[in-house]
């Protein structure tokens, strides 16, 4: 049994349920590994405090996951408003390997704990989107990029092929552009995390 | 319904649809459980001689009777036709269930004015507006009979019952006039005092592809006759009334009471108040049904496969 | 969906589904004809998915004016020989009780899916709450037996919706599938078994062959062998029918019945001598076990977790799961109560209605402990915190 604990939150819109979509599609489809995801419903799932969270077995044995709300200590949080960044503590998330943060400076404007936070990895998606691909829909992807590269739960290529379910195939290219875009970011920040460490 | 049914030692009658009735045939009873006077007796036999006239399918007509006084015309409806008694007022859904389930039904579906008109008035509704294949009759008794006589949806203006002591005060519900707002696309009314009528009207009904909606206005002596005067109706005149405590008397007023759709348009508001407006409202064979509708989605679910 | 292909059948192998998602295409393999519902958070995605998914095997969902006419047009339908189910929540149920009790009477077979919320009213509609077992198993005036299955993941909302489906054929009674309106939003993977599994496992509503038909069309007593005998459910349209389907007391016949008492008697015990075959149950580290943790539907995965850590810190904790929760299986629960030091009874209801049971069944003097919760389920440490205080 090794749980591995995922939340996402942000605003609604945002693309915090598809994101949690993505990832439990990645692990439990294409990885095979046992995985739930559950997320906020309806009302509450539009604008104030979005969240969907993920929970995922690495072990390979395990067919079901007992709990199926993610437990805190966190393995990885994503956080996209302010105001569910308040939530967020140096304790929300592991020690050790795991335990990444990554959060949008774009629409996040003060996140204290993020300073405090050794593994705390700021992409403004929003930004970069709008910007790279004229639509903050790819900020999703991005997202997702980073994610796949930093936690490393499921293969690239599993990744990809959730991409492939989940996006219109008009935009597929750009889609791979933007998650590249966001594997380049997360892996620059493990290389700078690695020579700290070495430091 | 517990116990024992009133076994009458009658000799057998030589009545072809008595004969033919669940209670002559299977119960061997010859007779209805009707109180003397009520006109219950009337649309049985009439439902019983349609059902051997035009040779009716059992299997596709399957009966749905709601809960009333006339729930126990399936006594005297014919021993072949499948009955079910449905909960009080949901005889439209069940009915709804049926022919979606088979669309090779055509269910035929008993309800009275309480039961259509009050508490499932919301399904009586729904069941014009998907204007779905099967045909609806609304017993009009203006009266509950079943628990003794209380004021119904459709009790005339002024009348008596036990529950309106003081006369009847509230608005009269017209099942017609629901039935055409709602989109039901047969829709006529007549009384058991013009029973060919009536019987022409199933048989149209039976042919017709969409919701018929048939009342038939019906005597109740036992409540509504004998406490009531057979002035109601024609109030204009001011004339003192005379109590309707027989059958005859009953059927006499309904006549009288009745005024025919075309003779109804010269008529005033005043004189027809109280009047139970009688004839075809309106047939429209050209309407979509919703089976054949829903048979149509069905098709484009499935693509071309 | 990626995970439609137009057919009955669902091409075998995983698939990612929520919870509703599962129970309605668990309907659908278990050969369901006729869907009439009500949309009611949180059951809604139910009629959603069978909407879509219905017509393109063949199937009608309908979508009524309101509760009482989406489970009366169910009784309809399945009186005329099709596979019906309706889905709702706490207060659709509410409103249906009255046709449940009707079809229990008269033996109509449907299954009926129970997405609880927070109550009681209109109560908090995004909730998970175990709040309506009390009303499932006196669903209705009169007296009759009922059946009420409580899966815990999405895999079990679709096996145990063929198997809900099953037990309408064979017992011919209301059941109900207890999910919550967090199991219902729940995305999970469901390995769906090859079509001949299926086909297999599932009862088919047929008339019976022409030889075989017997007046007798409702459960009635055999004297000689002692046993309930629950024929086929009868068919309107086709030749095996009842003289009447009337619902006052009647006999197997249909018509009317002069005993009352036997036939309330048969509603029951059709239902309860049959508990053997009707109860599952599922036993979780329970061998050596000396405190017994007593749970169904997701309070059941918690105690999982709380297990895991409590055996961890070296006490000794089982758990004994009810995936049918009614009838209440009394023996196999004296059973393993029988011996435990303690028993730990967490419901995501306050007043515990299973736990009542529980203490019908448990000997005097072991302590039960119920953990109550409400709105939100429980966390590992509450159930934690139980084990650890009597441990100690």
């Amino acid at each position: 049994m090794a749980r591995y604990e995922i939340r996402v939150a942000g605003f609604g819109g945002q693309g915090v349920i598809t994101l949690s979509k993505m990832i439990v599609m990645a692990s439990a489809l294409y990885e095979n590994l046992a995985a739930t995801q559950t997320e906020a419903y309806s009302a509450a799932a539009r604008g104030g405090r979005c969240w969907a969270e993920v929970v995922v077995d690495l072990d390979k044995e395990m067919k079901l996951i007992d709990y199926p709300k993610a437990l805190e200590p966190y393995d990885f949080l994503i956080i996209l408003s302010e105001e569910s960044a308040k939530d967020v503590k140096p304790s929300s998330l592991k020690k050790g390997d795991s335990g990444f943060l990554i959060w949008d400076p774009s629409t996040i404007q003060k996140f204290r704990a993020a300073k405090r936070i050794s593994k705390a990895l700021s992409i403004p998606v929003q930004k970069l989107a709008l910007e790279k691909f004229g639509n903050t829909v790819y900020g999703n992807t991005i997202l997702f990029g980073a994610f796949t590269a930093l936690s490393g739960i499921f293969s690239e290529e599993s990744a990809l092929k959730t991409i492939q379910e989940f996006v219109p195939s008009a935009t597929l290219d750009k889609n791979i552009e933007a998650f590249e875009l966001g594997k380049l970011e997360a892996q620059d920040f493990l290389k700078k995390l690695k020579e700290e460490g070495g430091n | 319904m517990s116990g024992e049914l009133p076994m009458y030692p009658s000799e057998k009658p030589e009545h072809p649809y008595v004969l033919d009735s669940y209670a002559g045939r299977i119960l061997n009873t010859y007779s209805s459980r009707f109180c003397a006077g009520c006109g219950y007796g009337i649309i049985g036999q009439i439902y019983t001689r349609v059902f051997e006239d035009l040779k009716l399918d059992p299997n596709l007509h399957p009966l749905v009777i709601g809960i009333g006084c006339y729930s126990q015309i399936l006594l005297l409806v014919h021993a072949d036709a499948q009955k079910v008694l449905a909960l009080h007022g949901r005889a439209p859904a069940v009915a709804t269930g049926m022919k979606m389930a088979n669309p090779n039904m055509k269910p035929i579906v008993f309800s009275g004015d309480g039961d259509c008109l009050g508490i499932g008035g919301n399904h009586f509704i729904h069941l014009c507006r998907r204007n779905l294949d099967c045909v609806i009759f609304i017993f009009n008794n203006s009266i509950y009979g079943m628990t003794g006589g209380q004021g119904a949806p459709t009790t005339l203006f002024g009348a008596k019952s036990s529950t309106t002591p003081y006369t009847m005060f509230e608005n009269r519900s017209d099942g017609i006039k629901l039935a055409l707002a709602a989109g039901a696309t047969h829709v006529a009314r007549t009384t058991v005092a013009h029973p060919r009528t009536f019987m022409k009207y199933f048989k149209k009904a039976l042919k017709h592809k969409g919701t018929s909606v048939i009342e038939i206005v019906t005597p109740c002596v036992t409540y509504f006759g004998r406490k009531n005067v057979d002035s109601l109706g024609a109030e204009y005149l001011g004339l003192e009334g005379k109590k309707m405590d027989t059958g005859g008397k009953m059927v006499d007023w309904i006549k009288r009471n009745s005024v025919r759709i075309n003779q109804a348009k010269f008529m005033t508001e005043e004189e027809l108040f109280n009047k139970y407006i009688i004839g075809e409202f309106r047939y429209e064979s050209d309407k979509p049904e919703y089976s054949e509708e829903y048979a149509r989605i069905q098709k484009i679910a499935m693509g071309d496969k | 969906m990626n995970n439609q292909n137009g057919k009955r059948f669902l091409k075998p192998g995983r698939h990612l589904m929520m919870g509703n998602e599962a129970m309605a295409e668990g309907a659908i393999s278990a050969g369901l004809r006729f869907f009439g519902g009500y949309p009611i958070t949180p059951s809604t995605e139910v009629i959603e998915h069978l909407a879509k998914r219905l017509p393109q095997v063949g199937g009608v969902c309908m979508q009524m004016e309101d509760e009482l006419a989406s489970i009366n047009s169910v009784m309809g339908a399945s009186l005329v020989g099709a596979k019906a189910m309706t889905a709702t929540s706490g207060p659709g149920l509410s409103l249906m009780v009255e046709t449940i009790s009707m079809a229990a009477n008269l033996e109509i077979p449907f299954v009926f899916c129970d997405v609880q919320r927070c109550g009681p009213g209109t109560g908090s509609v995004t909730d998970p709450h175990h709040n309506d077992l009390g009303l499932v198993r006196f669903s209705g005036n009169g007296e009759f037996e009922v059946i009420a299955l409580a899966p815990m993941n999405c895999q079990e909302l679709f096996d145990l919706t063929i198997t809900a489906f099953n037990y309408a054929e064979t017992y011919r009674c209301p059941v109900f599938i207890l999910s919550d309106a967090y199991l219902g939003h729940l995305h999970e993977v469901v390995d769906i078994p090859p079509k001949e599994e299926i086909l297999n496992k599932v009862i088919k509503r047929e008339v019976p062959p022409s030889e075989e038909i017997s007046p007798r069309v409702f459960s009635y007593l055999d004297k000689v062998k002692n046993e309930y005998v629950i024929p086929k459910p009868p068919i309107m349209g086709t030749e095996y029918v009842p003289g009447m389907f009337l619902h006052t007391p009647h006999g197997p016949e249909g018509i009317l019945s002069p005993d009352p008492f036997r036939f309330v008697q048969t509603m029951v015990d059709k239902i309860k001598t049959n508990k053997d075959k009707i109860c599952l149950t599922e036993n979780y580290k329970l061998d050596d076990a000396e405190i017994v943790i007593i749970a169904y539907g997701l309070p059941v995965r918690v105690s999982y977790r709380a297990i895991e850590i409590a055996r961890e810190e070296g006490i000794k904790v089982g758990a004994f799961r009810l995936i049918t929760v009614w009838p209440f299986p009394d023996e196999q629960v004296k059973e393993v109560v029988k011996n435990a030091k303690a028993v730990i009874v967490p419901e995501l209801n306050y007043t515990g209605i299973i736990a009542e049971q529980v203490e019908r069944v448990t000997p005097l003097g072991t302590p039960i402990i119920k953990v109550p919760q409400v709105a939100v389920f429980h966390h590992p440490d509450d159930i934690l915190k139980a084990i650890r205080e009597v441990a100690q």
